[in-house]
């Protein structure tokens, strides 16, 4: 008899940590739909979903790199610089594969070069990529002038259009989700990212190379921002030099509120693919009931810090 | 009714997955020292850890003095005049010794800045009234585990506590340092201070038992007063079986020398030269702090070697990493756990592979009924106590983390095995498996170095001995002369009859 109550107590608790977040969900589309009745209809939610997959989508590089214990605080600028890199060489000469190219290869450099100075030189994460953040963001300036490009042809094709009944942003998102969990769970990549973050002397003294897995994660990291930059330009239907301002954070955020640990060693596909999705929504709520955008800065804030709380506490009462 | 210290009453504890405690009842005479036995993974550090806040039964009741209280955390477990040394140490590496020392208690000024001048002087007194070589501005990191102990045992001893839990104290610190612990123990238990002691060592729980409870699957076995104990019935009531034998038969072995080392120079060794033959297990003997595990660390590419040339088949060996060197087949079992053994956060699984993943993927994809089975098969080898492969490490007990880290790096196939006190906190029974791994290994042809702080582990297991003395190979020693007054008189410095 007492027996079950503990085992009760106990699943109960576990339960309430280990699908915490998809309940939050659950509850905000919840509230959602009773705040706003155009909520729950396809349409929006569709539309949220397009307009949040560039952030969705910097989650998952923020993802990869907190699972191994960095940070990378220069993702907005360089979604911008990418985004705008692409989007010039298309307007230059009209190919879809050069510009995407050209993009991707803009955000391989950025964040690879963060994570050489970072990993190889030693320097902390957190500072190294706030000073490329400052960096690209001045580059972008210089090269566009500060002034958005416009024109550009038929660029938007890629973030407005659809494959079937589906946007190409979610589609996109399905897929990098889907490549993420399968890094994480299957490859001895996604093993040795868990591992340097959750122990770098560990790792390092069971032969591997903490340094090199270090560069990978900000390599994805790297690929995933220039994809958000394209999609993000793309769906504005210009080259917007100050896109993403303050992406970077937002990034962290859903991964936290996903479930990965700022410590590091922790972290799931799923789980930072629904905290994106709820940061998205927050965003989306506060529009739909057209709470001013301050407020709204005040109030996604205040979420953060919640969420963290709750993963700190639920981790505590896990002992 | 005997007045007793602290008492604890129908207390269970469940994690998920296991029942850690059921039912126990145990009490504690005042002013005594109460030993605690039991296999790894048995429920000693849970029963501990109730006590002092940092699990709260599920049901059950604490009495301290004979008044039930409930104790949420260790600061009021503090509060009640309890401190506990924790067997799991490396806790806050930033820290300095002094910091840590006065750690939620700083001297301070005013009520609130604190008087960080005070609190070094203080710092500074205490280690010199415990006369051991400490700068008490020195960061925890850059300690050794022993040394982390010998602070650790410190802050307990000096904290005024009326309750003293030591949850095995002694697994990293030398002879000497245990000697003088006992000493202080006596002394504490001449003020009345009663004394709860865990260890699995069992010739030095009768040095200072005076009651000891064996405790096995969660349940109290028996209580009784250590001089009705042996250790054949301590044994046998742990493992629920008497137990024939402590070391495998000892094999000869003539195979030929495969593994040298020539002028070997590092941080904390100079110009070592030794030599292992295939299939023989040679052990390296020596004081805490003589520089055997800087020696091995070099070996294995996890810290730089100065000079030195290193051949195993005729061939010279480049150990940059630790990469390279397990590529080449040279692997160590680390003596600390905490630092370079495991990683906390993750499963048993992925702990255990860790250092295997080349041979259980293929093109960097896991194979994953590949993995189950080698893990499944070590966690039934060395019986591993855990709920499943995916439970994380820093939910198993201290001896069975110990064990996952020794498959991790059996299961790699290596050349050359070295093993750094590879039995710290392992239960008497499971020692024996492992010795018998370790024997098997060796018939397999691999070159095993056993480093130990337990003189009989290493005459029981080695075919040879190299003594190190601050730094130096001080001379080897087999056969006959592989005793302990040789291992110990070349360990301090004298000379031996090198044969
Ligand atoms: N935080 C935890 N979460 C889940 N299970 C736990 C936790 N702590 C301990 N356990 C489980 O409780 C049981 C008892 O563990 P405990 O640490 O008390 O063993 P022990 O007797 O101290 O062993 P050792 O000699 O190896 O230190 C083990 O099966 C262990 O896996
Ligand atoms: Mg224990």
């Amino acid at each position: 008899m007492r027996l079950e109550n503990t085992l009760k107590g106990n699943s109960v608790k576990s339960i309430a940590s280990k699908y915490g977040i998809y309940l939050v969900l659950v509850l905000m589309v919840v509230i959602s739909s009773i705040a706003s009745p155009n909520f729950l209809t396809v349409s929006n939610i569709l539309s949220v979903l397009r307009q949040s997959s560039p952030t969705i989508i910097l989650a998952f590089g923020a993802m990869f790199l907190m699972i191994s214990g960095s940070m990378d605080l220069s993702v907005g600028s360089v979604l911008a610089i990418s985004g705008i890199f692409s989007l010039s060489v298309y307007m230059m000469g009209g190919s879809w594969l050069g510009a995407i190219l050209a993009g991707i290869m803009t955000g391989l450099v950025c964040c690879t070069l963060s994570g050489i100075i970072s990993a190889y030189v030693g320097v902390p994460s957190f500072i190294v990529t706030l000073a490329m953040d400052l960096i690209v963001r001045g580059g972008v300036m210089l090269y566009t002038g500060g002034m958005p490009i416009t024109r550009t042809g038929n660029f938007a094709a890629f973030g407005q259009g659809f494959i079937g009944p589906i946007p190409i942003p979610i589609v996109v998102v399905a897929v990098i989700w889907a490549v993420s969990a399968f890094i994480l769970n299957h490859t001895t990549l996604g093993r040795k990212f868990y591992a340097i973050g959750g122990n770098a002397e560990a790792a390092r003294a069971s032969g591997i190379n903490v340094k090199r897995t270090t560069l990978f994660a900000y390599f994805i990291n790297g690929i995933f921002v220039a994809i958000a930059g394209i999609i993000f330009m793309s769906r504005l239907n210009s080259g917007t030099p100050g896109g993403g301002d303050g992406y970077a954070l937002d990034a962290i955020a859903s991964t936290v509120i996903g479930g990965s640990s700022l410590s590091g060693g922790i972290g799931t596909a799923t789980g930072t693919l629904v905290g994106a999705i709820i940061m998205g929504l927050i965003s989306n709520i506060l529009n739909l009931v057209s709470v001013q955008s301050y407020v709204q800065s005040i109030v996604k804030g205040v979420i953060i810090v919640l969420a963290v709380v709750l993963d700190i506490s639920a981790k505590k009462k896990s002992v | 009714m005997e007045a007793y210290k602290i008492s604890l009453r129908h207390i269970s504890k469940s994690f998920p997955g296991v029942k850690a405690l059921s039912d126990i009842d145990f009490d504690v005479r005042p002013g005594t020292v109460h030993v605690l036995m039991g296999e790894n993974g048995a429920g000693k550090s849970t029963m501990m850890k109730i006590i002092n806040g940092i699990y709260h039964p599920d049901e059950g009741e604490i009495q301290i003095d004979g008044r039930p209280v409930t104790i949420k955390t260790p600061q009021e477990a503090a509060r009640l005049g309890i401190a506990m040394i924790y067997q799991e140490l490396y806790f806050v590496p930033e820290f300095t010794i002094g910091e840590y020392l006065f750690m939620a208690k700083e001297p301070r000024r005013l009520g609130c800045v604190v008087d960080w001048k005070k609190l070094y002087r203080q710092a500074r007194e205490l280690i010199e009234q415990e006369g051991v070589p400490y700068d008490p501005r020195t960061k925890i990191k850059n300690l050794s585990v022993s040394d982390i102990q010998i602070i650790e045992i410190m802050k307990a001893t000096y904290s005024g506590a009326q309750i003293i839990i030591m949850d095995e104290p002694t697994s990293s610190i030398s002879n000497a340092d245990v000697d003088r612990l006992f000493a202080k123990i006596e002394e504490l238990k001449k003020r009345g201070i009663t004394i709860l002691y865990i260890s699995h060592k069992l010739d030095e729980i009768f040095r200072i038992a005076d009651y000891i409870t064996v405790i096995r699957d969660g349940q109290v076995i028996e209580t009784r007063p250590a001089g009705e104990f042996d250790s054949d019935t301590i044994i046998a009531k742990m493992v629920g079986r008497p137990l024939d034998n402590v070391y495998p038969e000892t094999e000869a072995c003539d195979g030929e020398v495969c593994f040298t080392v020539e002028d070997l120079s590092g941080p904390g060794f100079r110009k070592a030269d030794f030599d292992v033959r295939r299939g023989e297990i040679v052990g390296f003997a020596g004081l805490v702090g003589a520089g055997r595990t800087e020696m091995m660390s070099a070996l294995v590419g996890l810290t730089k070697k100065r000079s030195g040339r290193i051949t195993l088949d005729g061939q010279e060996l480049e150990l940059s990493t630790v990469e390279t060197a397990k590529r080449q087949g040279v692997v160590m079992v680390s003596e600390d756990r905490q630092r370079y053994g495991i990683v906390a956060v993750r499963s048993v699984l992925e702990n255990s592979v860790l250092a295997n993943l080349g041979n259980l993927s293929n093109l960097g994809v896991l194979m994953h009924h590949k993995e189950r089975e080698a893990v499944g098969g070590f966690i039934k080898r060395l019986s591993i106590r855990t709920p499943g492969q995916q439970t994380l490490m820093q939910s198993l007990s201290g001896g069975n983390q110990q064990k996952v880290v020794l498959s991790k790096w059996l299961m790699t196939a290596p050349r050359v095995l070295i093993l750094d006190e590879p039995t710290r906190g392992i239960d008497v029974g499971a020692k024996y498996e492992i010795y018998c791994l370790i024997r098997e290994m060796a018939r397999q042809g691999i070159c095993v170095i056993l480093v130990s702080s337990e003189l009989p582990e290493l005459i029981g297991m080695c075919n040879r001995v190299y003594v190190v003395h601050e730094g130096n190979v001080a001379g080897q020693l087999s056969g006959e002369s592989m005793n302990q007054e040789n291992i110990m008189r070349l360990a301090t410095g004298g000379q031996g009859n090198a044969s």
